[in-house]
């Protein structure tokens, strides 16, 4: 009896001691989720690993970008109080500068950690690989175009921060890196991709997916800000190889509800419920029950819109349209049906019109806006071919670029003859506000130009008080977050708001 | 103040009576020997002459067994007692003390069963005698316990151990609760104690697992000597929670059937403004929004009349409500000589104050032991416990979701439309909209967590040899969690999505193998020595599977039928399983000698899965060493009833981070990018791979003082301790250009040392009145002492605006301190801004705030910026001292009992200020706005003008959070019905209590004694809105027979 229990209990002893000493028990291996070294083993994988990189478009193309583009500029202002709208940005209140910036990267670093994953793949055939990896990198472009465009010179890096414990480091501590070399360096990545993407109008791309068009288009944007009018002439140019005479296109497709139109270059897309941005609770007029909108009843944007304030249109932009031009009434919304708006209509009908319908969502929920988000189209390529052109001494393909514009509108409108290079070039920014008003860039040409503390000073300033108060020159750029500053460690910093 | 004077009246107390004990000396003495069955002689044996009730002299025996009790009366008649732990106590009755008295024998013979007046506290792996502890354990009187009618453990343990701070992650009923035992250490790992039920770790995932009445004993082990034993898991202490077992009585059952009856109610309410008071606000913000033009006419204003509008909407009363309580429960426990066992179950049923919120729990437990034979005996302990929680109100937030939270929305905004139905329009949300106000959710929304602990565990102990003792044990218990919510498509919000469900299905499991070896045995004369070897082995399994969905067509089958979707789209399913695995080698060794000097020393090599693969093993060794200075010769007739002193070192660790830190991961999700109107798989990187993860560990040093005196009327314990917490796993911000925000790495040391007191005292010890009282008292300092090259670990920020940091950790701060700019009151004037132009001495958020009447904050460095350099720490949210004191009063068979606890010199962020104390439109006001400035008003405030929510985190919105609670008091009368029924029935005590009865503080939210980040390990007191803890009344009646 007593020997029985001995044995047991070496028994115990034995299993005990087998257990505690194998290494194996202790190892790690996840049942659910992979990590880089078991993925990329086919082109689906792949595939699936670029879809990642378009994830954090949801974060930027939405309300607050719109905001920091459009109603923070010459055009159009918007009074809630807000940081932003009222020039109160500020390292310690960077508005949603800090929303931007940590999205930006985050898309980049998936960006980065997509195309080495796909570069090292030794199972997917290298041939499937420059149409994977060129989607990405574009994508990785269009992050840092905004970085730089918001906030001017940024951290830069093209390497795999997610590889290892030693690369991310070497990501954080990096500084501020002049904008100029970034756009020169992106240029150059765009112009080795661009050949191996989709030659075909953005439309007509399986998936809305990304090709060759938004490369262009990048390279153009960016050649612009660097000055280099060949290099913008030459993108521009390949665009119209692809997408022809603008007069083919219908005006009216540029309304944000109407979907992947034949002209449009790049939207972000977005649908029912499932994908919503806030975009046009601001750029409607204002619902006080039922579906009467400021005093007028537009049963086609239903009964359970929230309307937010909205956006006004400076006395500027109000001023740019005559009354022929058909974009004024898309544009702007003076009247519905006929009927006049009441705000438009006080002050013997001298009032602010509201946001145009090529902005509203019809049947929104709530704020819920699941129109698509206009980023780029060739309108817009266009007039950046008009102004390269017209740097570089070209009058004629620059006058051509800009009537193509203005005849779509009315065909009165174009010029006749070219008017010399300064005036040409005010007539330009011009065309570009009456065309492009809310598509995600004003701002951004004006600080582009040299203009914006001098433009919004004469436009927007002169009718708000607290952006009289407020306004700076060093508000052309967000500061970085001081939340960044010190997770840097000091390594960023925010020179021009420091003084 | 009033804690001073109670100290003061307590120590007066017991120095006039020792002066009076001192006092009776006359001449006649009582020898004898006190021998066990065997014949061998006991040594400390209580040996007490008694007069009636009266103690008139006592002593202890030596080694040989014999004992001499001096200054007795001659011919006095005394009734002598002898008694020892785990001997049944000897009684001489009516010695008549001649002049030349002659020894007396006595045996005393081993006691069987009935363990409870036995002192004996459970340690790691066994327990040992009070007298025979090295290490710092606290451990609590159950019965102090029976009377409070808190459903939860954690609520009757607050303040009645020292240096364990008990905190509520938020009052609503069946919500967690977060330990500290003395402090935070690690910064990013978890904090929370280690709970060992019956032997078994992991056993139950939350104190509200278990019944209150089923505890049998609790004991807190909070040294490195004593907790070293559970080595990687000890760190943050150890509470080991033994259940009540049962008692052989010859075959007699005995029952226990309880019911307690009660309800629960809002203990306050915060001062908020009325609908007059903020369209008063709102006028002066329409006032300020134009420089140009102040003179408007009084009817273009938004509210031309506000004394019209009255007190308005009132939500907070109209959210809460009386909400009844009850509980009931039978126990069931008895056995003969060979088995025992112990039943019981439980219902409760309580009903939240806010409305809609519910919290129901039944628990089933059976403990049986058998003993097998001479050489063995067995037993299992099964329990159960399901428990369902609603809580539809989803936002209490102190600004999360301040349009449709119960304290935010504005009482210009109706609660009801003129038709009665229920209002959904916020007209104060920016330009006004539909909102999903608090009674929408309230009413309309389903949220329910449904939460079942099965805990089983079979032991056998077998004693092979002499002096050998072998345990095993296995465990499996298993955890599940579901949640399923639902938002009706009735909700204004969903009226055009259509409903929308949300599930979760959480299943977690736990197998433990333990076993040990324990040799035991006495060498010479008085060397004792014991011996355990032990290993154990432990898997847990973590499986989850969520799914949500909207757009069903029916509301009433939305929850259930998730299949049955219109539009797939609409789906998102998620899952997950984890593997988690341990192995240990443990060993301790104890020896004493004479019972006079004790030695412990342990030793234990810990292998967690969660490590790096080279960084998994880790040695915890500790020691410990107690001098019972009693037992020396020289204390003889010192009059102490107990003298010790313990020293004790060791280290302990932290594993308590999740699964797979240390590896790369890829994530993915199908609610992506749009891709032709689908959302195909996305994968992208979410973790990097960290090959020096590894322990985290804690050295303590402990030093102890056992005192007690006067017979045990007054028992001290003193501990002073010091810990060193090293390799911290500590997740770092990073910069977010890397695409990542944080990551989790070891760096870094903190400290903690602090003192406590625990003092039991027998103010009044007689037969038919008693009172005793029951004092605990703990300091504790936490410091940041290195935090390696990143400067600043920040653990909480405010959300909105810069983010600056609120907490964080910088060397040589304390771990929890607060930070902030400090506030320099309004700009007055214009004046005033141009000269600080020049000045430099304050700085404001940005240039909208360079305006009279709103924020400036003090320009530390003078910089003329407003940057991180200009924040100070503003205060430390750690208290300065905090415990508990527990009065007992009993007259015959009536008692009452009354329990303060309290917290000074602690510091409390008051999150909400950023909303309600910044003027707002948006949502509704502290009362304290009222004075806010206004140029011509009131010009001199330096409260913020109206609108002026700047985002930035100061001392304005920082209030010290020291508070004293009546947190419970009950008066009873137990009825002994032996005789009435002829022992049919036993006893009948009916008692009322009250819980949370009064609470002073200065505070300016519900309570700051609630930490709405939950059980996170680095934030104490932060209130982000949360369910505050309620006042309850409740009758109890107990039947026993």
């Amino acid at each position: 009896m007593k020997q029985i229990k001995i044995y047991a209990l070496a028994g115990l002893a034995i299993v005990g001691l087998t257990i505690g000493s194998c290494t194996k028990f202790l190892e790690e291996k996840p049942q659910s989720f992979l990590n880089s070294d078991n993925f990329y083993q086919t082109e689906a994988q792949a595939l699936s690993a670029v879809n990642a990189c378009y994830l954090k478009l949801y974060n930027i193309y939405r309300g607050d970008l719109m905001m920091a583009t459009e109603y923070t500029s010459d055009l159009s202002y918007l009074t809630n109080g807000g940081v932003d709208q009222s020039f109160g940005m500020s390292p310690s209140n960077p508005g949603v500068g800090d929303g931007i910036w940590t999205s930006a990267y985050n898309g980049i670093m998936v960006c980065n950690a997509t195309i080495a994953g796909i570069q090292h793949s030794a199972s997917i055939a290298e041939e499937k690989k420059p149409a994977l990896i060129g989607e990405a990198a574009i994508m990785r472009a269009l992050y840092y175009y905004i970085l730089t465009c918001m906030f001017g010179d940024v951290p830069y890096y093209t390497s795999d921060a997610s590889a290892s414990f030693d690369a991310l480091m070497e990501v954080a501590q990096m500084g501020r890196m002049s904008a100029v070399v970034i756009r020169d360096s992106l240029i150059a990545d765009l112009h080795k991709w661009a050949p191996v993407m989709p030659q075909t109008k953005s439309s007509s791309i399986a998936d809305n997916r990304i090709g060759a068009p938004l490369a262009y288009m990048l390279i153009g944007k960016m050649a612009l800000w660097n000055k280099k009018w060949d290099v913008c002439i030459d993108a521009m140019q390949k665009l119209k190889d692809i997408y022809g005479a603008l007069s083919q296109y219908a005006l009216t497709d540029t309304w944000f509800r109407n979907r992947n139109k034949a002209e449009s270059i790049f939207e972000v897309q977005y649908s029912g419920t499932i994908k919503i941005s806030n975009v046009a609770t601001q750029m409607t007029p204002a619902r006080a029950s039922g579906a009467v909108y400021d005093g007028v009843t537009i049963t086609q944007l239903g009964t359970t819109t929230t309307t937010f304030t909205a956006a006004t249109p400076t006395d500027y932009l109000m001023s740019l349209y005559n009354d022929t031009d058909p974009r004024k009434n898309t544009t702007l919304a003076y009247t519905y049906e006929g009927v006049w708006f009441n705000r438009p209509k006080s002050n013997n009908f001298t009032g602010k019109p509201w946001p145009g319908p090529k902005f509203w969502c019809p049947n929104m929920s709530l704020q819920q806006d699941n129109n698509n988000q206009k980023v780029f189209r060739f309108a817009d390529a266009l007039l950046m071919l008009a102004e390269a052109a017209n740097e570089m001494n070209d009058p004629a393909t620059a006058m051509d670029a800009i009537n193509q514009v203005k005849a779509r509108a009315n065909t009165g409108f174009v010029l006749a003859a070219y008017p010399g290079k300064d005036a040409f070039r005010e007539e330009l920014k011009k065309e570009r506000a009456r065309e492009l008003f809310g598509e995600y860039g004003r701002k951004w040409d004006l600080v582009r130009w040299g203009d914006f503390y001098t433009r919004v000073s004469a436009t927007a300033a002169a009718e708000v008080d607290a952006i009289q108060t407020n306004l700076r020159p060093y508000h052309e750029y967000y500061p970085v977050p001081q939340t960044e500053v010190d997770r840097s460690g000091g390594i960023l910093t925010n020179d021009a708001y420091n003084q | 103040m009033k804690i001073q004077k109670m100290l003061f009246r307590t120590l007066f107390t017991f120095f006039s009576l020792a002066v009076a004990l001192n006092a009776a000396a006359q001449s006649a003495q009582v020898k004898g020997t006190v021998l066990d069955e065997q014949g061998n002689p006991l040594e400390m044996v209580s040996v007490v002459a008694r007069q009636g009730r009266a103690d008139m002299a006592s002593t202890l025996t030596n080694k040989e067994g014999s004992f001499s009790l001096d200054n007795l009366n001659q011919d006095g008649t005394y009734d002598l007692y002898c008694s020892y732990v785990g001997y049944e106590t000897y009684i001489e009755k009516n010695v008549v003390l001649k002049k030349t008295q002659s020894a007396l024998l006595v045996r005393l013979v081993n006691k069987t069963g009935d363990l409870e007046k036995v002192e004996v506290v459970a340690v790691g792996y066994g327990s040992v005698r009070k007298r025979d502890l090295t290490g710092a354990v606290s451990s609590v009187k159950v019965q102090d316990l029976e009377n409070i009618p808190v459903p939860r453990v954690d609520q009757m343990l607050a303040g009645r151990i020292a240096g364990a701070e008990f905190m509520s992650t938020d009052g609503a009923p069946g919500s967690g609760t977060t330990v500290r035992i003395r402090g935070t250490r690690s910064i990013s790992a978890d904090n929370e104690p280690l709970y060992v039920v019956d032997g078994v770790m992991d056993g139950i995932n939350n104190l509200n697992d278990l019944n209150p009445s089923d505890i049998a004993s609790i004991s807190v082990l909070k040294d490195a000597s004593s907790t070293a034993i559970y080595g990687s898991r000890g760190a943050n202490g150890v509470i080991i929670i033994t259940t009540k077992s049962g008692i052989s009585k010859n075959g007699k059952t005995d029952f226990t059937v309880r019911t307690s009856q009660g309800f629960a109610k809002m203990a306050g309410y915060l001062d908020l403004m009325d609908a007059t008071e903020f369209a008063q606000l709102i006028n002066d913000r329409y006032y300020y929004a134009s420089a140009a033009n102040r003179t408007k006419p009084l009817e273009d204003y938004p509210y031309p009349d506000p004394l019209s509008l009255g007190g308005g909407s009132d939500w907070q009363h109209a959210l809460t409500r009386s909400a009844p309580f009850s509980n009931y429960s039978l126990a069931v426990s008895g056995g003969n000589k060979n088995t025992r066992f112990f039943i019981s179950g439980g219902y409760d049923k309580i009903a939240g104050v806010i409305l809609g919120s519910e919290f129901k729990r039944y628990q089933f437990r059976t403990n049986l032991d058998q003993t097998l034979s001479k050489y063995a005996k067995a037993g299992i302990r099964i329990a159960y416990s399901n428990s369902t929680q609603e809580q539809p109100m989803r936002y209490l937030g102190a600004y999360n979701n301040w349009s449709v939270s119960f304290v935010s929305v504005a009482p210009v905004v109706p609660i009801y439309n003129p038709d009665g139905t229920l209002n959904s329009w916020n007209s104060q949300n920016y330009s006004g909209g539909v909102s999903d106000l608090p009674l929408f959710d309230a009413t309309l929304r389903k949220n329910t967590t449904q939460t079942g602990t099965l805990t089983s565990m079979v032991y056998v102990d077998i004693t092979p040899i002499k002096n050998v003792m072998a345990h095993a044990s296995i465990s499996y218990s298993k955890y599940d969690i579901n949640n399923n919510a639902l938002v009706p498509s009735t909700m204004p919000s969903r009226a055009t999505a259509g409903n929308a469900t949300s599930k979760s299905i959480n299943q977690n499991d736990n197998l433990l193998n333990e076993n040990t070896v324990t040799y035991k045995n006495t060498f010479g004369t008085g060397h004792n020595f014991e011996a355990m070897y032990g290993f154990t082995v432990q898997m847990r399994n973590f499986y989850r599977v969520s799914i949500s969905g909207s757009g069903y067509y029916s509301d009433e089958t939305a929850l259930w039928d998730i299949g049955s979707i219109p539009d797939k789209q609409k789906l998102n399913v998620s899952g997950a399983k984890e593997l988690q695995t341990r192995v240990s080698h443990l060993a301790r060794l104890n020896y004493n000698y004479a019972r006079k000097y004790y030695l412990t020393a342990t030793l234990r090599r810990d292998g967690a899965s969660n490590f790096a693969a080279n960084n998994k093993w880790a040695y915890f060794p500790s020691a410990a060493v107690r001098w019972n200075v009693l037992n020396e010769n020289f204390m003889k007739n010192s009059g102490l009833s107990d003298f010790a002193v313990r020293l004790s070192a060791g280290t302990s660790g932290n594993d308590a981070i999740s699964r797979y830190q240390s590896l790369s991961r890829l994530s993915a999700t199908t609610s992506g990018y749009l891709f032709g109107g689908a959302q195909p798989v996305a994968f992208y990187p979410s973790g990097i791979a960290n090959a020096g993860l590894k322990w985290e560990k804690t050295t303590t040093y402990n030093a102890g003082l056992d005192l007690s005196l006067f017979r045990k009327r007054l028992e001290v314990t003193l501990d002073a301790y010091k810990s060193n917490t090293s390799d911290l796993l500590l997740s770092v911000q990073m910069p977010t250009q890397t695409g990542f925000s944080s990551r989790l790495m070891n760096f870094g040391k903190t400290s903690n040392k602090g003192i406590e007191l625990t003092i039991n005292y027998d103010v009044i010890r007689k037969s038919d009145f008693g009172w005793s009282a029951s004092f605990t008292a703990a300091h504790n300092q936490q410091m940041v002492d290195d935090i390696g090259l990143v400067g600043r670990v920040v653990t909480n920020t405010y959300t909105y605006g810069a983010q600056y940091m609120i907490n964080g950790y910088q060397a040589g701060y304390p771990l929890n301190a607060i930070y902030g700019f400090e506030y320099g009151g309004v700009w007055k004037n214009q004046d005033e801004i141009i000269q600080n132009q020049i000045d430099k001495k304050y700085v404001s958020a940005s240039a909208a705030y360079l305006v009279p009447g709103r924020q400036r904050y003090i320009d530390q460095n003078n910089d003329g910026l407003m940057n991180s350099d200009d924040m100070i720490m503003l205060g430390d949210a750690d208290p300065d001292l905090y415990g508990g004191l527990q009065n007992t009063f009993r007259y015959k068979n009536a008692f009452l009992s009354i329990f303060f606890n309290y917290s000074v010199g602690g510091d409390m962020y008051y999150p909400g200020g950023m909303f309600n104390m910044t003027g707002v439109y948006l949502n509704n006001q502290q009362e304290l706005m009222v004075n806010r400035y206004h140029e011509v008003r009131n010009p001199d405030s330096d409260i913020p003008r109206t609108d002026s929510k700047d985002d930035i985190p100061n001392d304005r919105f920082v209030y010290d959070a020291s508070f004293f609670r009546l947190k419970a008091a009950s008066i009873g009368y137990t009825f002994d019905l032996t005789k009435l029924t002829a022992s049919k029935l036993r006893s009948l005590a009916l008692s009322l209590n009250g819980n949370n009865l009064l609470l002073l503080k200065n505070y300016i939210g519900y309570d700051p004694e609630v930490n709405t980040s939950g059980t996170s390990s680095t934030l104490r007191r932060v209130d982000n809105g949360s369910f505050p803890p309620n006042r309850t009344i409740t009758f109890t009646a107990e039947l026993k027979f």
